[in-house]
């Protein structure tokens, strides 16, 4: 009779469905869109790289890059939120919006690449996250040759290393 | 019986005008009591009417032969054998009838489930042809019960006239003969647990796989008036008479809470397979029938 007291129990609870469009509530640890920190956000293209469906790619150019993601071809498993490096991606806990046609949610965050401070080339980015990853404590001399390119960084050195030594600056 | 109490009860009441829309209501109330108990929202009031002018409007797929026409005709035939079997029922106090016409009633009752075996092979879908197979197998299960019980009932009132059958008063023959019946509806009208013939998982809308447009709208048509005539002869046979007004009223009602108990057990119970299906009606169901029998031809020789 348990079957009997569990239609009765629906009965009072009243219907778990919802007419479309709206929807019932999500637990608290549902995985939906993903969304960048794009501020943050470097460019590496890890989360491209383990995303099995081709829902996120990163374009390269010039002076910018590019970081694209579809919902629509998202299959939320999580994997890019797992494994970016600097934990700048995040899933939303609503459901995605319904779409009627392929790419009509797509969200591109188009991000320029940052000037050398020395020479005006643009370089890869590099953030405070990564480098407190990388070497602990950031020190104003490691902050300060961050916002240079590779170039103008090995000439610092280069510079600094000479003068050490007790060369001609 | 004249002609015209005979055409009226045909066309308006109890017969054509009546049954449809109760028909359609029946049919909400099923599905929107199986889907609360479900948690589901279930359709809005209006759908099984709206499934049916939307049936109405769409194209038949072009036949050519015999097969178009007989595809055509049994729907029909089973929306008039509901038809006859509805104008049967005496639903108002003093309806006349005739003497025989309960086993006029039981054979209309039949006509459906025949149809719709023919009805399968017609189509000459592999599916259809399961499903009728399956119809076919299903009928001789609960058709022993069911005939078994209403002989128990002629045998109460010791009349096959249906007036007579329904003011017998109520005895405990009777009431056992009327709940072997009520065993036999969810078969009828494929309900769960006894749902082995429409098994949408596995053989699609089984006999009537192949039938769109009209035919298919006359098919849910023909369903819903057994729906109307099966719980409707219950009703009949349990409500004791009383004025013309308070007896339609009544009769809708008690029709209203069988639907909701036929949805309760459509709800709480799995699909069965045919051989425990067939197993419940020739071993617990005929057994139920035929005590109502017993009972009812000892009560009768007794002085």
């Amino acid at each position: 009779m348990n079957i009997l007291r569990m239609l009765l129990d629906n009965l009072l609870l009243g219907p778990a469905t919802v007419l479309f469009p709206q929807y019932p509530p999500t637990p608290a640890s549902f995985r939906g869109a993903v969304s960048n920190d794009a501020g943050q956000c470097v460019g590496c293209g890890t989360c491209a790289y383990v995303c099995t469906s081709g829902g996120i790619e990163v374009r390269h150019y010039v002076r910018d890059y590019e970081w694209i993601y579809d919902p629509g071809k998202c299959t939320f498993c999580g994997r890019c939120v797992d494994y970016c490096p600097l934990h700048l991606l995040t899933m939303s806990a609503d459901r995605p919006d319904a779409y009627g046609s392929s790419g009509e949610l797509k969200h591109v965050d188009r991000l320029p690449y940052p000037v050398c401070a020395g020479c005006g080339a643009v370089f890869e980015p590099v953030n405070q996250l990564l480098l407190e990853r990388a070497f602990g404590e950031v020190s104003s001399q490691i902050s300060g040759s961050s916002r240079l390119c590779q170039k103008c960084r090995s000439e610092l050195r280069a510079t600094e290393m000479i003068a050490a030594m007790g060369g001609k600056k | 019986m004249n002609l015209l109490s005979g055409l009226l009860r045909l066309f308006v009441f109890p017969g054509l005008l009546f049954a449809m829309p109760c028909a359609w209501l029946f049919v909400w109330i099923e599905r929107k009591a199986v889907a609360r108990m479900q948690r589901r929202v279930g359709p809005p009031f209006l759908q099984p009417f709206i499934d049916f002018v939307k049936l109405m409007g769409k194209r038949a797929p072009e036949r050519s032969g015999s097969e178009a026409f007989l595809m055509r005709l049994w729907p029909l035939l089973s929306v008039a054998s509901m038809v006859g079997a509805l104008s049967l029922l005496p639903v108002l106090p003093n309806s006349g009838g005739f003497s025989g016409d309960l086993v006029l009633l039981i054979m209309l009752l039949e006509l459906p489930s025949l149809f719709t075996v023919v009805a399968g092979f017609s189509s000459r879908s592999l599916f259809g042809e399961v499903g009728s197979t399956r119809e076919a197998i299903f009928s001789i299960g609960y058709s022993l019960v069911l005939l078994t019980a209403f002989g128990a009932i002629a045998m109460t009132s010791t009349s096959l006239r249906l007036q007579d059958a329904c003011q017998s008063g109520g005895s405990p023959a009777r009431w056992i003969a009327l709940f072997a019946i009520l065993l036999c509806i969810p078969a009828k009208l494929r309900l769960n647990p006894f749902s082995t013939v429409s098994a949408e998982q596995e053989i699609y809308a089984g006999p009537l796989t192949e039938y769109a447009g009209p035919e298919l709208a006359f098919w849910e048509l023909a369903h819903g008036l057994e729906w109307v005539a099966l719980t409707g002869v219950v009703a009949a046979f349990v409500l004791p008479s009383s004025g013309a007004i308070l007896s339609g009223v009544l009769f809708v009602v008690a029709c209203i809470i069988l639907v909701l108990l036929l949805s309760l057990a459509a709800a709480a119970t799995a699909r069965l397979t045919l051989r425990s299906a067939l197993r419940f009606y020739w071993r617990s169901g005929f057994a139920i029938a035929l005590i109502a029998l017993s009972v009812a031809t000892f009560t009768r020789m007794k002085p």
